[in-house]
């Protein structure tokens, strides 16, 4: 029989044996992340928080900032350069994500009923989201091309109209917006396909049984039981839409005409920072965008009760 | 994926180290130079006149950077701002008060004073004075240029017309111009350039008898009946399909059209001779710019300045003047791509390109129009190419084009008088 | 039977959408500028014309646009699969004081859009003297808080029994990650190495910004340059467009199976 003493001693150093090797663990877990933690602390939070100080400040980039608070926010408010940008992000945002998303759901409903060649027609349609946006782009000015362009070609044929897609202030966007919906439908396609793929098969089983119609399955079984993922490609398609820019900026090129109709805010953050030097004002761009995306995931989950069942 | 890992890391260390290395500049006594332009046509009297740099100065490293035109101006502002930037680069006309007002390039006249072998009078007193600030020089004139009218042989004789010659007026590009238009073929008789300034309207509006810029630099001359005349002029060659439209201008580069045979007359820079001969041999000719009520064609040059950071200042000078001196010009003038800014010089430019009448160019180096400029030339002609070029696509008429166009134009010549 | 064949139809009309830019991406660039301009316009190239190719390496320096985006993305990646795949070992399997504070923290930075640090990143580099570097193109895209946050969900998938064996066996921490972690971890790795690969090959904005010199130019600013300069000659800009996509699409064609289950497994995940 041990004595209490003992007892005690022997617990005392399993402890301190326990605490070592705790200690030793909290060590090398430091070391393990440390690289990732510094790197994202000077590379992601500094700038971000510096960010949101320099859009208080008048600064060119070289000699040193000064503060002028709101003036940065008044000037933009007053600049109809600026106003365009986010006239004209909201109304690519509106327009693209849900266009994407509603070609999506249809694409994978049609891929997820078994279909002969479906990797084959998955691999097509994911091709432009692996393309590079600039080279989109430039492929895509020159099909819009008025006179040579295949699009107005094809649209002639169907003795259509012919506009200029582009060069029509009043459709220009509405032109761009197609291409990134071109340029995005295969990413959603693939989500949702996944999602559709992980709905049981017993729901559909029971359904037929009481003999429910297709469209009654749809809107009873697939609606309800892919609103998570449609929730996650709504957010995630709308904080990208509302960062666009390498496409935008491709479409432009160095024509003056096709500025306005098509600037958006990430643009606008470009043009005040590097073309004109003037950092405040391109940080304070920058910061009203991060607001923006803030608020409309904010949103977003604020809603998603409403309409996701995260059940089944 | 272990090993796979193992290699990753290594590759990364080697691609860090090989990253070090190309930053750090190799080390040892040899200096470096970075030159910045934009036009590649240019490189090969650019390289010549360099080698000739390096034969008198066997330690130094020459870079030089062809920057497209479209990012040239954004990407020198940004890097000569941050204290960078190449040492010795190309200045342009609309730009040069801009960046020689900021202290951006440093004032030549200290070197030139001291230096015996380069003299201001030999070179074309419109050039030298473009790259003046009171009478100061701040970047060494190297080629001249002028606007002419191309036109391609081969059309004008299918259609059995006369080639353009100095006697022509507006009236000739309209009712020639019509006769080489082929719609069922897509070839069009004229550029009316509604996009491109200096080539275009710059030279329509003096030859209607009006100005760009008042000699004062104080008032702007788009609203004014001349340069409406002139506009008025250009929409009529484009709604009579004579000329390609301004949107197609944009989208299809005039002088794309002209050198796949499309377009038969293109007014265009002399700069672009060497490309078009190229492209269409001997279907290639030009002539003046057909006359309005006056005769009048824009001329302009290209300096070398220098950044106001740059570390060897003198070693700087020594390569601007092997580009811009006699040597210099002689090598830009025998490569065919322009007119020497040196006077004595042209007749090399003249024999570069057989079978072209160069000599109008130099002609009108003497009675041709300077480019328009004053202080805050990108800033109006940013007002005056958007106004313009949506007058063109419908947006608004050509009227309040114009008026716009005088009225904020006016306002920035008055805001730069009190600068 | 009738409704498939219906989706068939739809289904290769949309995969012609899809495609057509592409195909006509590869013919204009094949096809001599007077025949690109025609008007009907030709299908095929009457004349193949695969000398526009080399009139973009002659051009532009093209080979060096390849070589700086090869260093960068190859850079890049590694160095995200080996760092990202250290911290989330230790957040997954780890025990440390702070964690679930540091963890979020990193969280947070899945938030800010990549726009909002662009320039204070600038004024960064900038001091550092890393403009227009290879620094400034490979270091601040060594880090991901998104690779942190995908491996740490994958890693905590693997039965901890694996370790606790290996622990017994005598194996250190550090062992544990290489031998036990890393080999079961392969679909996730690939994943996050051909997202990697990817953003890093397409990626426009950071190097337009961080890069002055032609030298220091990658594809994406490459051919963006190369609009510039031959502004409406299409063929030519065709033929860059084709060379500066073509690596990615093999790729995608090779691995698409591990990309289309990275994405799916993040859609699920959440």
């Amino acid at each position: 029989m041990e004595t209490p003493l003992a007892q005690r001693r022997q617990k005392t150093g399993l402890i301190s044996k326990r605490k070592k090797r705790a200690h030793q663990e909290a060590i090398w877990a430091y070391l393990f992340i440390a690289p990732t933690v510094i790197g994202l602390c000077i590379f992601y939070m500094f700038p971000a928080v510096a960010s949101f100080a320099l859009s208080f400040t008048k600064w060119n980039g070289i000699s040193a900032a000064e503060y002028i608070g709101l003036g940065n926010i008044i000037a933009l408010i007053q600049d109809s350069s600026f106003i365009r940008s986010i006239v004209n992000t909201t109304v690519f945002t509106i327009v693209s994500v849900p266009l994407s998303v509603i070609i999506a759901m249809c694409i994978s409903l049609m891929l997820n009923q078994r279909i002969k060649g479906m990797v084959v027609y998955r691999t097509l349609y994911f091709l432009p989201v692996v393309t590079m946006p600039v080279a989109v782009g430039m492929v895509w000015k020159w099909l819009y091309n008025t006179e040579y362009g295949l699009v107005n070609y094809v649209l002639g044929l169907f003795g259509l109209p012919q506009p200029s897609w582009l060069f029509n202030p009043n459709i220009a966007l509405l032109s761009v917006i197609l291409v990134y919906v071109w340029m995005t439908v295969g990413n959603n396609v693939i989500l949702l396909l996944a999602g559709l793929q992980g709905i049981s098969k017993t729901y559909y089983e029971a359904a037929q049984i009481d003999g429910a119609t297709k469209v009654n399955q749809f809107f009873h079984i697939t609606l309800p039981l892919i609103t998570p993922t449609l929730f996650f490609v709504f957010i995630t398609g709308m904080i990208s839409s509302l960062q666009v820019f390498d496409l935008i900026f491709i479409m432009i090129g160095d024509s003056n005409v096709l500025l306005e109709p098509l600037r958006t805010i990430v643009y606008g953050v470009y043009e005040s920072g590097f073309k004109y030097s003037q950092m405040g004002i391109a940080s304070a761009q920058a910061f009203l965008l991060f607001l923006t995306i803030l608020f409309v995931t904010i949103i977003q989950f604020a809603f998603q009760k409403k309409w996701v069942h995260y059940d089944g | 994926m272990k090993k796979i890992l193992g290699v990753a890391v290594l590759i990364l260390i080697v691609g860090l180290l090989t990253a070090c290395s190309n930053s750090s500049s190799g080390g040892g006594e040899k200096k470096t130079l970075d030159v910045a332009l934009w036009d590649e046509n240019a490189s090969e009297a650019v390289d010549a006149s360099i080698e000739t740099f390096k034969e008198t100065h066997p330690n130094v490293k020459v870079n030089v950077t062809y920057t497209p035109w479209s990012d040239y101006w954004t990407k020198l502002k940004t890097s000569l701002g941050g204290g960078s930037g190449p040492d010795v680069f190309w200045m342009n006309g609309p730009n040069f008060y801009q960046y020689s007002t900021q202290g951006l390039i440093k004032n030549l006249e200290p070197f030139i004073s001291n230096d015996s072998n380069f003299e201001k009078e030999k070179y074309f007193p419109a050039v030298v004075d473009l790259y003046s600030l009171e009478g100061e020089l701040y970047a060494a004139p190297y080629f001249v240029d002028a606007v002419g009218l191309f036109y391609n042989k081969d059309l004008f004789d299918a259609a059995g017309v006369d080639y353009p010659d100095e006697s022509w007026t507006w009236e000739d590009i309209e009712t020639v111009g019509a006769k080489l238009t082929d719609p069922d073929n897509g070839t069009y008789g004229y550029a009316a350039h509604t996009v491109a300034n200096q080539q275009g309207y710059y030279n329509l509006i003096h030859q209607a008898g009006g100005y760009v810029i008042s000699d004062d630099k104080r008032s702007s001359g788009f609203n004014t009946p001349e340069a409406k005349e002139a506009f008025t002029f250009l929409k009529d060659l484009i709604d009579k399909g004579i000329s390609p439209s301004t949107q197609s201008q944009i989208e299809t580069e005039p002088r794309q059209l002209f050198m796949s045979n499309k377009l038969a007359m293109l007014p265009s820079i002399n700069v672009n001779a060497a490309e078009f001969q190229d492209e269409l041999g001997d279907a290639l000719g030009v002539a003046p710019l057909p006359a309005g009520k006056e005769e009048a064609t824009i001329v302009h040059g290209i300096g070398w300045a220098m950044n106001e950071a740059t570390e060897d200042d003198e070693l700087a000078w020594e390569l601007i003047k092997s580009l811009a001196n006699e040597d210099g010009n002689r090598v830009i003038a025998e490569s065919g791509f322009s007119i020497p800014a040196i006077k004595s010089i042209s007749d090399v430019w003249l024999k570069s390109l057989p079978g072209l009448d160069l000599q109008i160019f130099i002609d009108a180096q003497d009675n041709g129009v300077a480019y328009p400029v004053s202080k805050r030339t990108a800033e109006w002609q940013d007002v005056e190419t958007k106004e313009i070029q949506s007058a063109f696509l419908g947006q608004q008429t050509i009227d309040e084009a114009l008026e716009k166009v005088g009225t904020k134009m006016d306002e920035i010549l008055k805001e730069e008088q009190e600068d | 039977m009738k409704i498939k064949v219906n989706n068939h139809i739809l289904l290769i009309f949309g995969a012609f959408i899809m495609i057509i830019p592409f195909l006509w991406m590869v013919s204009t660039s094949l096809k001599s500028y007077g025949e690109a301009m025609q008007v009907p316009p030709t299908i095929l190239p009457q004349e193949w014309k695969m000398s526009n190719y080399s009139s973009v390496f002659e051009s532009v320096n093209f080979l060096k646009y390849y070589l700086n985006t090869i260093i960068v993305t190859l850079s890049r990646t590694l160095a995200q699969l080996f760092l990202c795949s250290l911290a989330a070992f230790a957040f997954a399997r780890l025990r440390f004081p702070g964690k679930n504070i540091i963890f979020i923290a990193i969280l947070s930075v899945l938030m800010v859009p990549p726009q909002v640090i662009l320039i204070p990143n600038y004024a960064i580099l900038t001091q550092l003297g890393w403009i227009d570097t290879f620094y400034a193109l490979i270091v601040p895209g060594m880090f991901s808080a998104f690779g942190v946050f995908l491996l740490r969900q994958f890693f905590m998938g693997i039965p901890k029994e694996l370790d606790e064996a290996a622990t017994m066996d005598g194996c250190s921490l550090f062992g544990i990650y290489w031998k036990i972690i890393l080999p079961n971890s392969t679909p996730a790795l690939m994943a996050l190495g051909i997202f990697t690969i990817l953003a890093s090959w397409n990626d426009f904005l950071w190097p337009l910004v961080m890069t002055n010199s032609a030298d220091m130019r990658v594809l994406s600013v490459g051919i963006a340059a190369f609009q510039g300069q031959y502004a409406t000659d299409y063929p030519l800009l065709m033929a860059g467009a084709v060379m500066s996509t073509i690596p990615m699409l093999i790729m995608f064609i090779f691995l698409q199976k591990h990309l289309i289950t990275g994405i799916a497994l993040q859609g699920v995940r959440r």
